[in-house]
């Protein structure tokens, strides 16, 4: 009953297995019997020798009992040694079972690792293209800071520090501004879609342009402060 | 010679035998620690023993924590020193008292000898023949249907509240020496008609306090289950 | 055999039926008892309706309901009565064949032991005869070592009923059990 209910399934490997082993199982109760018999028939041949101690070694029935001792003795050997030789089988064969599972194991991770291998195939494309996209990037890099060249930063810093001074009075921390001023400086030349790099293009034209969203700004600001007031007025 | 599977068969039950040995020496740490620990509360009984003897309810509730953790609450008292109050010692033992009655009273009809009672528990606490029958005096004075009397020098505890009869107690008093009565016993030492012993001895059967034989060659047995500590007590004396 | 059980083994009455019922009760109860101690003081797996101990060879000419020390014996219907109370009680086991098991362990225990001796001696997921489980060299130091076959079949099927284990048969005889 419980062989069709419970799900675990019994292999061909195992019938053979169950067979051996019963044969094993035989043999080892012969063994047992075989050693009680030896056991109680040198007790009798003993017994039998206390008895009629003068003739006992000439008696014939002890003679006999000896005679089936060491017959039974030998039969004991050699049922020793095939139960180890049957032991032996079982063994082997639940080691190549052991073996199976270890190859099954081993092809699979195999498999799993040839599949991921495919994959990373796809991942060659990727890391090309990645690369280039640095290497995009780097150009990108190179024609910014190309386009401030020779010392020209350092007039800008000089100039933005003295616009900031105008501005809010006080002197600023020169990276800040610097970093802003990078910023924005920064900002309109990404749209320029041919990076051809041109000595010429860092011309004095563009400085208006970066005092531009300052005053802007101030407009703004300005325009800001006389809206509340336009508010204000209306009220 | 191990091939296969049996190769693995070692390792593993090395490991097993690793965890088991383990597990076997953690309970034993376990035990030792409780027994320990159980050593150190009689201590702390003893010690604070004046603290326990005023306050009845800290009392209580160390008798609680003893019995929680397998302490039998006896083994708290030491007479000599007066543990507790001397009178909490009797209660316990009146209390055990009438849990053993209750346990056996299906075997014995409720009747109980004071041998029976101290060998089978007080003993082991060394709780002394006195002690027992102090308890016992106690247990009267509850007016509990507990009843003491005395048989050739014997004494025994009824537990159930039925009164003996004159007879009965005579019966009893001849199954204190062979372990059983029978109506020819009873017409040669008290000169019974038949018809009399029939009658007592088949109200005491009916009563539990008498089992029936009838295997004796010749005659009905009438046996005191008293007699199976009593046979005990001459087996360990061998 | 019956040198180690208890004193009231010795009781004469106990060999008559009592008839105080509350008395009888009691003196079933007793009688479970002893039979259990017996059954596992001299390892009897196996006892049939008249008290003899089945399955070994050596001289089991003694039958625990008769007491030669007194010269006592439990009458036929009293033993009845006694196996009746056994088989409610639930401390034994009725075979087909009218052999009762004694259960001094419940099943429940022998299978539980049975699946720590499979998990102990690394017997998981292969096949094992039953020959090699309760007579094999591996589970002589364990307590169910020489079981009854039908008794260890009834054990197992409580592995297979928890979907531990399947059960392998040969010739319709349960054989072999592989154990997960």
């Amino acid at each position: 009953m419980g062989q069709g209910n419970s799900k675990i399934e019994v292999t061909k490997a195992d019938k053979a297995i169950l067979q051996l082993k019963i044969s094993k199982d035989e043999l080892h109760r012969y063994t047992k019997h075989t050693e009680t018999l030896v056991f109680n028939e040198r007790k009798r041949l003993k017994s039998l020798l206390r008895e009629d101690p003068k003739g006992g070694t000439k008696n014939p029935r002890a003679r006999i009992l000896l005679k089936k001792i060491h017959y039974q003795s030998r039969l004991l050997d050699q049922a020793a040694d095939q139960l180890i030789n049957l032991e032996n089988l079982v063994a082997t064969v639940e080691f190549k079972l052991v073996e199976r599972q270890f190859m099954a194991g081993l092809k699979q991770g195999n498999e799993v690792l040839t599949r991921l291998n495919r994959e990373f195939k796809g991942a060659e494309d990727l890391m090309d293209s990645v690369a280039e996209q640095i290497a995009y990037q780097e150009e990108i890099d190179q024609v910014l800071s190309s386009s401030v060249v020779g010392g020209f930063e350092e007039e800008l810093d000089r100039e933005l520090e003295a616009l900031d001074q105008e501005v809010n009075g006080t002197v600023n921390v020169p990276e800040n501004s610097a970093i802003g001023a990078g910023e924005e400086l920064g900002l309109p030349d990404v749209p320029a879609d041919k990076p051809v790099v041109s000595p010429e293009m860092p011309s004095t034209g563009e400085l208006p342009r970066i005092q531009d969203p300052d005053k802007a700004h101030e407009r703004a600001g300005t325009q800001t402060k006389s809206e509340p007031q336009r508010e204000r007025a209306l009220a | 010679m191990k091939h296969g599977l049996a190769a693995f068969n070692v390792d593993r039950s090395e490991r097993y035998e690793i965890t088991a040995s383990l597990l076997s020496k953690q309970n034993k740490e376990l035990d030792d620690q409780l027994s320990i620990f159980q050593d150190r509360l009689i201590e702390f009984a003893k010690d604070h023993n004046a603290e326990l003897k005023e306050n009845p309810d800290f009392r209580m509730k160390f008798i609680k924590m003893c019995t929680s953790i397998g302490i039998d609450p006896i083994c708290l008292f030491d007479k000599e020193r007066h543990l507790f109050d001397v009178n909490d010692f009797f209660y316990e033992i009146c209390v055990k008292v009438i849990e053993l009655c209750r346990k056996t009273k299906d075997l014995n009809g409720g009747v109980i000898s004071f041998d029976e009672l101290h060998k089978g528990y007080f003993e082991k606490f060394k709780v002394e023949m006195n002690d027992l029958q102090r308890a016992v005096e106690m247990l009267e004075v509850l007016d509990g249907g507990f009843e003491v009397f005395t048989i050739k020098d014997k004494k025994y505890l009824r537990s159930v509240p039925n009164e003996l009869t004159n007879d009965q107690t005579k019966i009893l008093e001849v199954c204190s020496i062979l372990g059983y009565a029978s109506t020819s016993l009873l017409k040669l030492n008290l000169d019974w008609k038949p018809v009399r012993s029939d009658a007592v001895l088949k109200e005491m059967v009916a009563n539990g306090i008498l089992w029936v034989d009838i295997q004796a060659p010749g005659e009905t047995l009438y046996w005191d289950p008293a007699w199976i500590a009593r046979s005990d007590f001459f087996r360990m004396s061998l | 055999m019956t040198e180690n059980l208890p004193p009231i083994y010795n009781f004469p009455p106990l060999y008559t039926c009592q008839p105080n019922v509350l008395i009888r009760e009691q003196q079933l109860n007793t009688w479970c008892d002893l039979l259990l101690e017996y059954a596992k003081n001299n390892n009897a797996w196996c006892i049939n309706q008249e008290g003899f101990i089945m399955g070994t060879s050596e001289s089991n000419n003694n039958t625990i309901f008769k007491n030669e020390s007194i010269q006592r014996a439990a009458p036929a219907p009293f033993i009845d009565q006694i196996w009746r109370k056994m088989l409610q009680s639930q401390k034994v086991v009725k075979s087909s064949s009218g052999v009762y098991f004694m259960l001094w362990r419940t099943i429940d225990y022998w299978s539980s032991l049975m699946l720590q001796w499979f998990e102990t001696c690394g017997k998981l997921n292969q096949v094992v005869t039953l020959y090699e489980l309760l007579e094999g060299d591996e589970s002589l130091n364990w307590e169910f070592h020489g079981m009854h076959q039908s008794l260890c079949e009834e054990c197992l099927q409580r592995l297979c009923d928890r979907g531990r284990a399947t059960l392998l048969k040969e010739q319709n005889k349960v054989m072999g059990i592989k154990v997960l």
